[in-house]
């Protein structure tokens, strides 16, 4: 079953064709991760999953519903059922760690806040930071805000969830608890797909990695498959330049 | 320590002032004191144009400053022809243009006057404070609270507001003395606030210079409250 | 520290007891203080020039001490402190004399007797309102210019109602004109005036109070003083005051 079909999917912003003519599929506990030279699109095309962006070209369906940027109710149901994690963390910093992760059940679901924040110290457990419930994310490093904002998209037990570089802002000895959290929940059987550099994490947990260059998909292949003999003359060039890093 | 001595020093300095002064000016406190009664009378109307004046103007602000974020257009010109004319206009050309003019048309008393011609010019200055404060917000909170499904009016009240309201506070404080202050040009028409108080007690004593020195240490004691409580409240609300 | 502070005080009144009168004539400009308006006493006309009985007096009285007339145009509820400050030289503007003004300022013989009368509006008063009904009538609305003695007499006889005070008197008759006061308690000069120019407009013409008008000048300057009150006593017995009086329309004494 396809969570999630993107068709023909083109993107400019001004001037600048971002994405040329895209098409994907995720099937459901599939775990896609794509990888790629900085600029060839990949954060857009996570964005246009969730309608973050809208494509100027191109159809995304998710769970069998076609989303049109202008049925706002229907966009706004499917971001609800997809989890999105981003770079920057983007916590809401007025709110402690466990309002943050509550405060999706509470107006989209129409939950009250006691409930909410029952389920939401679960959640917290689950990424090992119940002790800071109550933190602010001013009061939290890098990684454990991360780990709060996966634990904020977890609550809204999502069909999808979205990964646009989760790793790439943070400090290298930070970067392990929120991989480690990642690998979890690919181990639980979700479906999620993955933006990264953390070409490790790529080659362990991936089902398929998707490799893109310059607004277009390149080469589909298993991790082992992939890194091992990448068949396109762009994917080996990439492949033999981080090779000696991921060793 | 050196907040001591430069207290002593001022205290120290005004009272040389005073004392120079009195030479040539007999200072005759007695004469005015006793009309404390209209004194306090006129602060009490004050204080009760600015507070009336203060809510009325924020929310034209906020009205006016979702309008200028708005996606459509004409909204967003109607906002800015707003800001404009009114940050253009002295607040005394609007307090005697709303009660010679309109107030004439719709029989406005005093009070009301005062109280729209206000609450119209300080609103233009809280549009800006209020439109500053909401594009201060960070914009991947809001696209988090896209993400999470929320209404663009959930945004708005779950991310956007609070944090638009702590950032905003300290020029909204200012803008409350401000607003205090420039209640004293209500005068003109008459409103019988604490200036217009002032303005009488002088010419019926003929003691103009004691007169108007109580009506400003009132108007600085009220306005210093009113500061020092803004940055009790900053304080409390500020996010560790 | 006391000391100097008084020498030097000493020193500056010294200086400014000569007389005003070698000042003005050695300046060539005699300043005289008013407020916006007090029409038929000053005024301004659509060319901008000064008008009125006090203007034309005034006039004179710069042509006898052989200098030029310069007027300053103040709010009345600062003109006492604008004079002191030395603003200008007096306040010729239709002032009334009261013991209490002349504790900060020393005054002329009188040049006019007028009295304070009832200024109303012929739509809400169709028949001259007495000051024997006006007194206890229930929400009186009584616009008076602030600082003047017709907003004390106001205060004094008419303790239950609520006086508006405007800074000048044509705003305080505006209020008259457009219901917003229903009456205003001012000179019986400017009520006669304003009745003729305005048709809503109407004065009682009960007088509430008699009041000599005279020039204010600062306090300390007697040869100043002295030699105003011979032009005045000269305006009268010359007939000049009466000349004016009729030029004008002036009904006073």
């Amino acid at each position: 079953m396809n969570v999630l079909e993107l068709e023909g999917i083109r993107k400019s912003f001004g001037d600048l064709e971002v994405l040329k003519g895209i098409d994907l599929k995720v099937r459901k506990g599939e775990i896609l991760v794509i990888i790629g030279p900085s600029g060839a699109g990949k954060s857009t095309l996570l964005r246009i999953m969730n309608m973050l962006e809208t494509p100027d070209e191109g159809i995304v369906t998710f769970l069998g519903r076609r989303l049109d940027p202008n049925r706002k109710r229907l966009v706004r149901w499917a971001r609800s059922r997809m989890g999105f994690v981003f770079q920057h963390f983007n916590l809401f910093t007025h709110m402690t760690a466990l309002r943050n992760v509550a405060v999706g059940l509470v107006k989209v679901r129409g939950m009250g806040w006691k409930d909410a924040e029952r389920i939401a110290m679960e959640y917290l457990k689950k990424v090992g930071l119940e002790d800071k419930a109550y933190n602010y994310p001013s009061q939290l490093s890098g990684g454990q805000k991360q780990r709060v904002a996966i634990a904020r998209a977890l609550a809204m037990e999502p069909e999808l969830i979205l990964f646009d570089e989760p790793t790439s802002a943070l400090d290298p000895s930070l970067v392990g608890e929120v991989l480690d959290v990642m690998k979890s929940l690919a181990n639980e059987g979700r479906t999620m797909v993955v933006v990264t550099h953390e070409m490790g994490f790529a080659k362990s947990v991936a089902h398929r990695i998707v490799y893109m260059e310059d607004g277009e998909i390149i080469e589909e292949a298993h991790p082992d498959e992939f890194f091992a003999s990448p068949k396109s003359e762009e994917a080996r060039r990439f492949v033999g330049s981080i090779i000696d890093r991921m060793l | 320590m050196s907040k001591i001595l430069a207290a002593a020093g001022v205290v120290a300095l005004v009272a040389a002032m005073y004392a120079a002064i009195s030479k040539v000016y007999p200072f005759n406190w007695n004469l005015v004191v006793r009309y404390y009664i209209l004194f306090m009378k006129g602060l009490l109307i004050t204080l009760k144009v600015s507070a009336v004046s203060l809510v009325i103007s924020f929310f034209l602000g906020l009205i006016f400053a979702l309008f200028r974020r708005s996606h459509f257009e004409f909204l967003q010109d109607l906002g800015s022809i707003y800001v404009w004319f009114f940050r253009n206009t002295p607040l005394l050309v609007i307090i005697l243009l709303t009660y010679y003019g309109i107030g004439t048309v719709f029989q406005m008393n005093r009070f009301w006057a005062s109280v729209i011609a206000l609450s119209l010019f300080e609103g233009a200055y809280m549009t800006e404070i209020l439109r500053s404060g909401m594009e201060a917000v960070d914009k991947g909170e809001i696209e988090a609270a896209r993400s999470l499904g929320m209404s663009e009016f959930q945004i708005f009240t779950t991310v956007i507001f609070p944090q638009a309201i702590r950032i905003s506070l300290p020029p909204l404080i200012g803008q409350m003395v401000s607003l205090i202050k420039d209640s004293s040009l209500a005068s003109v028409i008459a409103l019988e606030e604490l200036t217009m108080m002032g303005r009488q007690v002088g010419t019926r004593t003929l003691a103009s210079f004691e007169s108007y020195l109580i009506v400003a240490v009132l108007y600085v004691t009220i306005t210093s409250i009113i500061s020092f409580s803004g940055r009790i409240i900053e304080r409390r609300l500020s996010l560790p | 520290m006391k000391r100097f502070l008084a020498i030097a005080i000493l020193i500056v009144s010294v200086f400014t007891f000569a007389s005003l009168l070698e000042d003005i004539q050695a300046r060539g400009v005699l300043r005289i203080g008013q407020d916006q308006g007090y029409m038929p006493l000053y005024g301004t006309n659509e060319k901008g020039e000064r008008i009125g009985f006090e203007v034309d007096l005034a006039k004179k009285m710069a042509e006898i001490l052989g200098v030029k007339v310069e007027f300053v145009i103040v709010n009345w509820d600062g003109i006492i402190p604008a004079l002191i400050s030395g603003k200008f030289d007096i306040i010729f503007s239709g002032m009334t004399i009261t013991p209490e003004r002349a504790l900060k300022v020393n005054f002329t013989i009188p040049y006019l007797t007028i009295g304070q009368t009832v200024l109303y509006n012929v739509k809400k008063f169709p028949s001259p309102p007495k000051y024997s009904d006006l007194k206890n009538m229930d929400k009186l609305t009584i616009s008076v210019q602030l600082g003047t003695t017709g907003e004390f007499a106001a205060r004094r006889l008419f303790p239950n109602a609520k006086i508006i005070t405007l800074e000048t008197m044509d705003e305080a008759a505006f209020q008259v004109a457009t219901g917003r006061a229903d009456i205003m308690v001012v000179d019986s000069i400017y009520a006669q005036y304003m009745a003729k120019k305005y048709p809503q407009l109407a004065s009682t013409g009960e007088l509430l109070t008699k009041e000599d008008l005279g020039i204010a000048v600062k306090k300390g300057d007697l040869e100043f003083l002295q030699w105003l009150n011979t032009f005045i006593r000269w305006a009268k017995t010359s007939g000049l005051i009466e000349e004016l009086k009729e030029k004008w329309g002036v009904e006073a004494e």
